[in-house]
């Protein structure tokens, strides 16, 4: 399984948010470093078919990224997402279950598991609008989940999260990535110093690094500062 | 087809499960209904003296809801009877003016003698025929009747008028005696649910589209599967049932009221209340004009979707919903024909024809057309933008 990135650029007007970016990611996690405003949201879209690249292509396996097979099996967890207030998390879970196709048996089945998984089992059945905010992003990475992904694309997925929250949730990727393309971009180090397997560093928009990572290094940070040392946090 | 209704149950939860659209439902609901009960009680709650069709009389104490059970009964005494001459011969038998305008006459001076309030309708007609009612009330000699005495009123051709009396011949005659004072107050009231229809499916569609993006679930809803040209289509669905739901509720609350206050009889010939000469009866009036304004609000409830995608706010949408109440009050022109003045009776009314390819449409005709297009035109326009806005890429 591969995700094919060639040449993908968007521009906006006065703005090269993604300029010339090419890659190819396998199975594991993909950690995504760079500072705000280094175009990883940007990326992150426009490889979930949300943003329409001024140039350029992404296809996993040969599917395009356009296409209702590539959504059929793209988990995506985005930086900032809401919610309906009136919705319980099971409605949530169900109502987006519906989206990805799922049939409602299994939507049902599959929403209980990982509501169990995200600890919200017992808020399941809770208006949304009652949860913190930590339990409202255990419940998007819940969603990110229901179609059993095998590209999974999460853009800062541990905001909000307590720290034993963020243990449990580095460990849940690191067990997806065994058979899921796992993209991750963070700006914080620590969240894939020890579990990813390749590491990408953007700035400006492109790409500057794009190496598997030893998951026994110890000197991420040091790297990165070496890179953005010099750029707005 | 997977997950269609799924999703569409979901769609018309976000649209209906809002306070808001429900209180305003109910606000203009007990309007129309307000509207649409009679404007005084003219027989109060009271003590009345009932006189049975024997000639007994008993002395009761009625309520305002016995009050209107014993009217509503009474206005249908005559209901069913053919209007030929033993009709009006028995009208004249059984009323007379004195009784009428004696001071103490209350309830049971018509229940009683047989004769009920028909003489608000009928009381002109005493010394009528059925020839003569017709001239008075009824089609196309009605019409000419009223041309000459208002010169300006109307102005058919030829041409026209040998197609409204070509249509009348298959209008049974004698008239058929139904109370009609019920279609009457539905004919007056339901141009207030027209009027008030724009605004009530902008507040009930305006959130359909932008809804997604104001609660930053778009880009979750559009990763998904289903999330673009499916949902999209869901969408549209529950929109256009939403605004056909909308004009249901508005319709039912003007014809509950107006049935239960006045009763009205589905076999009635429009010809009773209306100078017309559609063959049709006062059930399928009802149910043109459901079609009509069912038509209507979604042709309004398309424009709002439209806005509202177009610009991604729910206020642009409800902004859009003023446009067709701005048209009905502003567009100035006798012949002009808006939505208002068709649901002011115009449909059904005798007038004149819209000429195509030398063929004769009529305002009901034209009406359900115009409405048909409209509706399917804003909901395919809402189809391609949402396509081009979600499935090739913004």
């Amino acid at each position: 399984m591969e995700l094919t990135v060639l040449n993908l650029s968007k521009h906006y007007k006065d703005k090269k948010a993604v300029d010339g970016v090419s890659l190819r990611l396998t199975e594991g996690i993909n950690g995504l470093l760079g500072a705000n405003g280094a175009g990883k949201t940007t990326l992150m879209r426009i490889l979930c078919g949300i943003l329409k690249p001024t140039a350029g292509s992404v296809a996993l396996d040969g599917v395009d990224v356009f296409s209702e097979d590539y959504r059929a099996v793209l988990g995506y967890l985005p930086q900032d997402f809401g919610y309906y207030p009136d919705f319980t998390g099971l409605d949530f879970l169900l109502y987006l279950a519906a989206l990805k196709g799922l049939s409602r048996p299994h939507a049902k089945r599959k929403s209980v598991e990982l509501l169990e998984l995200v600890g919200l089992a017992d808020v399941g059945k809770k208006k949304i609008k009652t949860y913190s905010g930590g339990m409202r992003q255990r419940l998007g990475i819940a969603q990110a989940l229901l179609n059993d992904p095998r590209l999974l694309i999460v853009d800062e997925p541990t905001a909000g999260l307590d720290p034993k929250e963020r243990v449990r949730f580095r460990n849940l990727l690191a067990d997806l990535g065994k058979d899921t393309i796992v993209l991750l971009s963070t700006h914080i180090v620590s969240d894939v110093e020890h579990i990813a397997d390749h590491m990408l560093m953007m700035s400006e928009g492109h790409i500057i690094l794009d190496e598997p990572w030893d998951k026994n290094r110890t000197d991420l940070e040091q790297l990165y500062l070496e890179e953005f040392g010099g750029e707005d946090e | 087809m997977k997950n269609f209704w799924t999703l569409f149950r979901y769609e018309m939860r976000k649209i209906w499960k809002r306070p808001l659209l429900w209180g305003l439902l109910a606000l203009l609901s007990f309007f129309l209904a307000n509207e649409s009960k009679p404007f005084t009680p003219d027989y109060p709650p009271g003590t009345y003296i009932l006189v049975e069709k024997d000639g007994s009389e008993t002395t009761r104490s009625l309520s305002f809801l016995e009050v209107f059970r014993l009217k509503r009964e009474a206005a249908h005494a005559l209901d069913g009877q053919k209007m030929d001459e033993s009709f009006f011969q028995a009208l004249r038998e059984t009323m007379s003016y004195p009784q009428m305008s004696a001071p103490d006459f209350h309830i049971d001076s018509y229940i009683f003698r047989g004769v009920p309030p028909i003489y608000i309708t009928l009381w002109r007609y005493l010394e009528l025929t059925p020839d003569a009612y017709y001239h008075n009330n009824g089609g196309v000699l009605a019409y000419l009747a009223t041309k000459a005495e208002v010169p300006d009123y109307g102005d058919l051709t030829d041409e026209e008028l040998e197609y409204w009396s070509e249509m009348e011949e298959n209008v049974e005659l004698p008239y058929t005696f139904y109370d009609t004072a019920g279609m009457l107050k539905f004919a007056q009231t339901i141009y207030y649910a027209e009027l008030l229809l724009p605004l009530v499916v902008g507040v009930c569609l305006c959130v359909l589209f932008p809804r997604d993006r104001r609660e930053r679930l778009d880009g979750v809803v559009f990763s998904a599967k289903h999330g673009r040209g499916r949902l999209g289509a869901v969408k549209l669905a529950a929109g256009a049932v939403s605004a056909v739901a909308v004009a249901a509720i508005l319709f039912c609350s003007v014809l509950g009221t107006c049935l239960f206050f006045h009763g009205i009889c589905l076999d009635a010939p429009i010809q009773l209340y209306r100078t017309s000469s559609f063959p049709i009866t006062v059930g399928q009036e009802l149910l043109l004009t459901f079609l009509a304004l069912a038509l209507y609000s979604l042709l309004s409830g398309g424009l709002v979707m439209l806005v509202s995608l177009v610009a991604l706010d729910s206020i642009a949408g409800l902004a859009a919903a003023l446009v067709p109440v701005l048209i009905d009050l502003f567009w100035s022109g006798s012949d002009a024909i808006t939505p208002l003045r068709m649901f002011e009776g115009k449909m059904f009314q005798i007038d004149n024809l819209v000429k195509i390819g030398g063929h004769l449409f009529n305002y009901l005709q034209a009406t359900l057309f115009v409405l048909s297009v409209g509706a399917v035109l804003f909901l395919v326009l809402c189809g391609l933008f949402w396509r081009q806005w979600t499935v090739s890429g913004r």
